[in-house]
């Protein structure tokens, strides 16, 4: 019997089992019906690459190798599930360190065969906005997402849970990159959006009046400007033998950002009829940024939602979740599907 | 016993599947990195063609390097997850060995590509005229500029050394210069053959040697230093 | 001596126009170094050579996902090497393997694999002047580079 003969519709319990690799957390979970999380397993490797500031990739890969079935056995036990259960199987196949991402790729497609049951790959941004939705269930829809992280800057647009369309993105750095690349040149530490977040706390926000990109009638973003605009101001206040006030330049620098963010969102809420604002990735953390954004959609009488966990760390529940709806749109992958490292959304 | 052999360390992607001493079906693909996208399909490719289930297999081989990490893990995974769903044993087999194990000679050199004028290499002994067709390892498998390679085989320089797989004319080259005994194998000796691999695996599972599932993993054996640095002249102005 | 092309642009679309020359001629494989300090201009020649290459998605900043792959009628792999801390963490990551291929590969921050690189590559030095202001210095190693360099000082 094909696989496509056992496949179950909405009525049904659906049981799926999802996998995630792509960044520096090995981590498996059972959904059911989606929202229903019967177990989450994160084996994280933070510590591990700590001392390189950031994720070593072929590190990553050999460690995701080592807990890839741990990790599984335990999100099958602690939900009190056998493979024979399981409706499909899951895996993120990008954006992400490739190394990384065709261990789980790899697994679920082996899991899929070996079971005959439906491959699917979920893009891990994707499930970083459905992590939101096992928070708040009843989010209103249609909604605006933002979600902003070190690798990515885009808005969406969610008329239901089933699918979304992309408004725009970062046509060159995303947001949480240029927090990461003015921090380091600032010498504020690691990482760095909340090393930038600090210091503006004390400077003064207009000190610096930093150009915005101007990309016209698009939802897109741009920081790269922004980002040379800074080092340009730090090198010519140099030359002059001016003194450099980093809490001002951090204050000035995250105004700009976030008013760029911000006002892309309000772009949106006027031009599609929306019920709610929903912020996520790492970058959804600051706090000046939810300010801004709270303030400006005030008079549209909206709900804003962000994570709750001021690390939104990955895992595969998110993964789960998203997977569902997939399955629901019948949306499997082929066992030819690849990784895709610069996957977009 | 049915077995299935899974190689994906090398820009061969190696499948085969064997009972007894049957080749029910050998699959040597020369492919650029398509090996995630290809190994799957060709499994339910080699499964239908036989007419056999997945969950019929009794063990499963793969091959362990060196080789492309990334593309070693594809294998290991696969053979990971095929041990754990149908509960069978797993052996890892190194990917030289395979190719050591499928020449009759006594003396064996089988060599990988590590670029720039380097190798991976192992050193083996065969006792094939006794019918024994495991490899003995005389040198653990290494990384060595091709120079090198005299120097670390001239205890052996007496002895009749067959050279085979990637660089070999090179190799040859080099050691011929050097005063040894070499020879050379038929061309298609100089792959790690996926079928080679299947029965390594079940020799070894045979005598009791299997793997633990969550232990096994790809050998990461280091680059050598490549000769030339360019640090001094561009790094920095 | 050693042969190089230099030129100084005033603005970003100066520099677009020096890369597209360059994006003429360049033959597969290839590797394209990059090297110059934070927002010098490293993405934005390379966006403009993968455009003029034939490659029409979107080009980003592959600081964070470290290696991005672009696929036209030729295969274009784009690092960044920014986020990494030593010459043993390349090695550990695989990175020969992407040089290998039959691609044109660029490095951004190309600093730390001076060590791992074949004798074959196009070194590209970007010098801030001022706010709007670079100096571009083509050097290389091999034949395809002496060759791109030569046609260069001939066209510009
Ligand atoms: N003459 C010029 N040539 C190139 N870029 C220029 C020039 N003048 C100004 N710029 C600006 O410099 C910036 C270059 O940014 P880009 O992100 O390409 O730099 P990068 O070298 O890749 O930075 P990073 O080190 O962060 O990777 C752009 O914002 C661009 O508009
Ligand atoms: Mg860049």
């Amino acid at each position: 019997m094909k696989f496509e003969d056992k496949i179950k519709n909405e009525t049904e319990d659906i049981y799926i089992l999802a996998l995630e690799s792509s960044c520096d957390e090995t981590a498996a979970s059972v959904n059911k019906n989606g929202l229903e999380v019967l177990s989450n397993v994160v084996s994280s490797q933070v510590d591990l690459h700590k001392k390189f500031g950031g994720v070593v990739p072929e590190i990553a890969s050999r460690k995701h190798l080592e807990l890839l079935l741990p990790v599984i056995d335990q999100a099958l036990e602690e939900a009190g599930i056998r493979f024979e259960d399981l409706d499909a199987v899951a895996s993120t196949y990008g954006p992400g360190l490739v190394g990384g991402l065709l261990v789980t790729l790899t697994a679920a497609k082996t899991i899929s065969f070996s079971l005959n049951i439906p491959l699917i790959g979920v893009n891990h941004i994707a499930g970083h906005i459905y992590a939101n939705f096992i928070e708040n269930p009843d989010i209103e829809k249609p909604l605006i997402c933002l979600t902003i992280s070190g690798g990515h800057t885009d808005l969406l647009y969610f008329e239901n849970l089933r699918g979304y369309k992309i408004l725009g993105r970062t046509l060159d750095d995303a947001a949480g990159e240029a927090f990461d690349k003015i921090s380091r040149f600032l010498e504020l530490g690691y990482p760095g959006g909340p090393a930038v977040e600090k210091a503006a706390r004390s400077g003064d926000k207009t000190a610096i009046d930093f150009p915005r990109a101007d990309l016209g009638d698009s939802y897109n973003f741009s920081f790269s400007g922004l980002k040379t605009s800074v080092m340009n101001y730090v090198n010519n206040e140099e030359q002059r033998g001016n003194e450099i006030d980093k809490n001002d330049l951090s204050a000035s620098f995250q105004e700009a950002v976030v008013d760029s963010l911000a006002s892309n969102i309000i772009k949106a809420v006027k031009e599609y009829d929306v019920k709610s604002v929903v912020l996520s990735g790492g970058v959804a953390a600051n706090q000046r940024l939810r300010e801004v954004i709270s303030e400006r959609i005030e008079k549209y009488n909206l709900d804003l939602y962000y994570p709750k966990l001021e690390l939104c760390t990955d895992n595969a529940a998110m993964i789960g979740v998203a997977a569902y709806y997939q399955y629901l749109e019948h949306d499997f992958a082929p066992l030819s599907i690849s990784a895709d490292p610069a996957l977009k959304l | 016993m049915l077995t299935l052999g899974i190689d994906t360390s090398t820009d061969n992607l190696g499948l085969a599947l064997i009972e007894n001493d049957i080749i029910k079906a050998e699959y040597n693909l020369s492919l650029k990195r398509k090996h995630s996208e290809k190994l799957l399909p060709l499994m339910v490719d080699i499964f239908a063609n036989i007419g056999i289930r997945p969950q019929a297999i009794d063990a499963a081989v793969v091959a362990i390097g060196p080789g492309s990490f990334t593309g070693l893990r594809i294998g290991i995974t696969t053979a990971k997850i095929l041990a754990r769903i149908f509960d069978i044993p797993v052996k890892g087999i190194s990917t030289l060995e395979i190719m050591a194990a499928g020449v009759e000679s006594e003396y064996i050199l089988p060599l990988l590509d590590a670029r720039r004028e380097r190798v991976y290499y192992s050193f083996y002994k065969l006792n094939y005229k006794e019918n024994d067709y495991l490899p003995k390892t005389l040198l653990t498998a290494a990384g060595a500029r091709i120079s090198e390679l005299s120097n670390i085989l001239r205890n052996y320089k007496d002895k009749e050394i067959t050279v085979i797989g990637e660089k070999r004319h090179e190799v040859i080259d080099h050691l011929k210069t050097n005063k040894f005994l070499v020879n050379q194998s038929a061309a298609e000796k100089n792959i790690p053959r996926a079928a080679v691999l299947a029965r390594l695996g079940r020799d070894y599972i045979d005598q009791g040697q299997k793997d633990d599932i969550y232990e096994l993993k790809p050998t990461y054996l280091k680059q050598p230093q490549a000769e030339i640095d360019w640090q001094k002249k561009y790094g920095d102005n | 001596m050693d042969k190089n092309y230099s030129t100084t642009t005033n603005s970003p679309a100066e520099t677009i126009d020096f890369a597209k020359k360059l994006a003429e001629l360049i033959k597969v494989p290839a590797l394209i170094l990059l090297k110059g300090d934070l927002g010098t201009g490293k993405t934005l020649i390379t966006k403009a050579v993968v455009s003029e290459l034939g490659y029409h998605g979107d080009v980003t900043s592959p600081t964070f996902n470290l290696v991005q792959e672009y696929q036209a009628d030729l295969e274009i792999i784009h690092m960044d090497l920014y986020r990494l801390d030593s010459s043993e963490e390349l090695v550990e990551i695989g990175f020969e393997d992407y040089l290998n291929r039959e691609a044109v590969v660029f490095i951004e921050w190309p600093e730390l694999a001076l060590s791992l690189i074949p004798a074959d590559f196009i070194f590209i030095d970007i010098e801030k002047i001022s706010d709007n202001q670079r100096k571009i210095t083509v050097r290389g190693e091999g034949n395809h580079s002496s060759l791109l360099i030569e046609r260069l000082n001939q066209e510009c």
